[in-house]
């Protein structure tokens, strides 16, 4: 530790040697002065740990040095003793005792006293600045308890390591806190991390389970002599009418602003009217596995048009398994009895312009969702949009498909189609609000195995040897264009709520095929 | 002699205090031999423009030096005009003559002491 340094305060240079000279060889340091006013510069460049003090100096004298010490706040701890050479001036010292002085010494002083008076002073001051330090520090960790409380910090940003290298029981006290910290929040991170990935799995096969039941249904659907258009009417009306009565029934409608109105428009057109349309009408002439297989391209669009727009990495891994979707999409072209004639072409790049349409629908509502309105009223709305414009549309061509008052096979289709449609956007948005965006992407999985399960329940299709080896390339395929899991997941408050941001623009981009 | 111009018991108290090192006590009664005439000059402006306080102080301090350093004749005298001064009494003349006259002793002493070698025997 470095010796205490003591300051010297007289306006004669022979006094000054003396005392320097008596304190250096008490052990600690002496520095001197010849006036007031330097005495307060010097501290305040250098402060001290003890002031010997003359009483007796021209111009300002040691009671005004006294006064401005006191009055400086950085300054008034520091222990003065008065040098008083007046033999019988009681009034003088007791005089600046009264102004703060700590003690006196007589000039003519014995080493033993300077030693016992400078001793009890700088001991004094030692104790008083150990004491603020320890309060200090105290504060410190106290306010880091308040944080872990009030908001979530990860331990390692509490700041504490003054305290916790120190040696005595503060530090130990501090060293335990903070690997309690530490326990606490990597059990918390684990516990959500599961609660996230089974809430998440079970998401992802459910959106899975609904979406891919759509295509083949739509298949019976043509099969029944229903029309794209007529179909797309009943679907959307019937959408709107569930979503609607729910978010109604749960009072979360929300307030008709325009930002919420043109969202719902734009995406009405993008998923109830395009998408619809173009699905109701392929699948009247391709099959329904055929068009899971396809669909499953949108998981390598996205993550093309990412790359090309720099938002992603463009991995040697990632390329790999672009080419591997590539090759899988022409197998599935090749697949004898896909469908035939001279249409092929035709209709196997409409059904191609799905997955372009999904990538495009999913980037728009990344981005533009508006914030703290509920999902099902939002799709409500969307569909009540898509509605309202196919509507003259179908009734100018001709094509309102006329359904009941009986409930036959058309009408469970169609509406089977309306609610598996409805569940699966609204299980893909939760989906993302739960897991996030990275996470969700794994739907491009369940959404063509579900398909082409369903397709083989309901349909009867079979896989040729072809259409398996197809499935196998596109699976692996998307296995290696996905994202690794960012460290994003570790960053949560308590309570937990996973917020979509505008980064789940980028995750989209990173090509998450999501629920229609 | 029981009133010496120079007490080396003194001396040796003083160099006791700043730690027995005789280069030290060198130092400082060099430092001394400086100040001190100037204080005597001090003491000589303030008698002659009657400024009491200065007076006091100057031979106050001087008298406290003076004791440091052994020489107690003048510190004896500056304490008389200290008090002298103090208590308002104006004839400081007579006085003064006296420190002038004990400095010039006690310093002479002083001087050769440090010229011997080693301060102290």
């Amino acid at each position: 530790m470095a010796s205490e340094a003591v300051l010297i305060v007289d306006d004669h240079s022979t006094n000054r040697l003396k005392m320097a000279a008596a304190v250096r060889n008490l052990g600690y340091e002496a520095a001197v002065v010849g006036g007031g006013r330097e005495a307060l510069d010097h501290l305040r460049a250098r402060p001290c740990d003890a002031v010997l003090l003359d009483i007796l100096m021209p111009g300002m004298d040691g009671f005004d040095v006294l006064r401005a010490l006191k009055e400086d706040e950085a300054l008034r701890d520091i222990p003065v003793i008065v040098v008083s050479a007046l033999d019988d001036d009681t009034a003088s010292v007791v005089r600046a005792i009264e102004l703060g002085a700590e003690d006196f010494l007589p000039k003519d002083f014995d080493p033993v006293i300077l030693r016992a008076r400078l001793g009890t002073s700088l001991q004094k001051k030692r104790f008083r600045d150990q004491e603020r330090e320890f309060r200090r520090l105290v504060g410190k960790l106290t306010e880091a308890a308040e944080t872990l409380e009030s908001q979530s910090l990860r331990p390692e940003r509490l700041a504490l390591d003054d305290i916790v290298s120190r040696q005595d029981p503060l530090g130990r006290l501090g060293r335990v806190f903070q690997s309690m910290a530490e326990e606490i929040y990597e059990r918390e991170r684990r516990l959500r991390r599961n609660i996230r990935m089974a809430r998440g799995s079970l998401l992802v096969i459910a959106v899975g389970v609904s979406w891919g039941i759509i295509a083949p249904l739509s298949r019976m659907a043509s099969g029944l002599d229903s029309d794209p258009l007529g179909l797309a009417v009943w679907t959307n009306l019937i959408g709107a009418a569930a979503c609607l009565g729910v978010a109604a029934a749960r009072g979360r409608l929300p307030p008709p602003t325009w930002p919420v109105l043109r969202f719902c428009l734009l995406w009405g057109i993008i998923t109830g009217v395009l998408e619809r349309l173009i699905l109701f009408s392929v699948t009247g002439h391709v099959q329904a596995t055929t068009v899971a297989l396809i669909c499953s391209l949108e998981g390598f669009m996205v993550f093309v048009v990412a790359a090309a727009l720099r938002i992603e990495k463009a991995s040697l891994r990632r390329l790999g398994g672009l080419l591997l979707g590539l090759l899988g999409a022409v197998l599935v072209i090749k697949a004898p009895g896909t469908l035939s004639g001279v249409d092929e072409a035709f209709w196997l790049l409409m059904t191609a312009s799905l997955p372009l349409l999904f990538s495009i629908e999913g980037l728009f509502v990344a981005a533009r969702r508006p914030e703290n309105v509920d999902v099902t009223a939002l799709t409500g709305l969307a569909l009540l949009a898509s509605f309202a414009i196919i509507l003259p549309v179908a009734a100018a061509a001709g094509e309102l498909l006329h359904l009941g008052p009986a409930v036959g096979r058309l009408e469970v289709v169609v509406l089977l189609i309306a609610l598996a449609s409805v569940l699966a956007i609204v299980l893909w948005l939760l989906l993302v609000d739960v897991a996030g965006a990275v996470f969700a992407s794994q739907t491009a999985y369940s959404i063509t195995i579900a398909g082409i399960v369903w397709s083989m329940l309901l349909l009867d299709e079979r896989l040729s040897p072809l259409a398996w080896g197809a499935l196998a390339l596109m699976l692996l395929g998307l296995y290696f264009v996905e994202p690794q899991a960012s460290a994003a997941d570790d960053e949560f408050r308590l309570p937990v709520r996973l917020r979509r941001a505008k980064s789940d623009l980028v995750a989209q981009a990173r090509g998450e095929p999501h629920a229609r | 002699m029981d009133n010496p111009v120079i007490d080396h018991t003194a001396l040796r108290r003083l160099m006791r205090v700043i730690g027995d090192d005789p280069d030290d006590l060198r130092e400082l009664i060099e430092s001394f031999l400086e100040e001190a005439p100037v204080l005597v000059l001090d003491i000589e402006a303030a008698a002659a423009s009657m400024d009491m306080e200065n007076l006091c102080r100057a031979s106050h301090t001087l008298k406290a030096s003076a004791r440091d350093f052994g020489a107690p004749r003048l510190a004896e005298v500056c304490e008389a005009l200290e008090y002298s001064a103090r208590d308002g009494h104006s004839e400081p003349a007579a006085l003064v003559r006296s420190i002038a006259a004990e400095y010039a002793m006690a310093g002479r002493e002083l001087k050769i002491l440090l010229d011997l070698g080693p301060v102290l025997p």
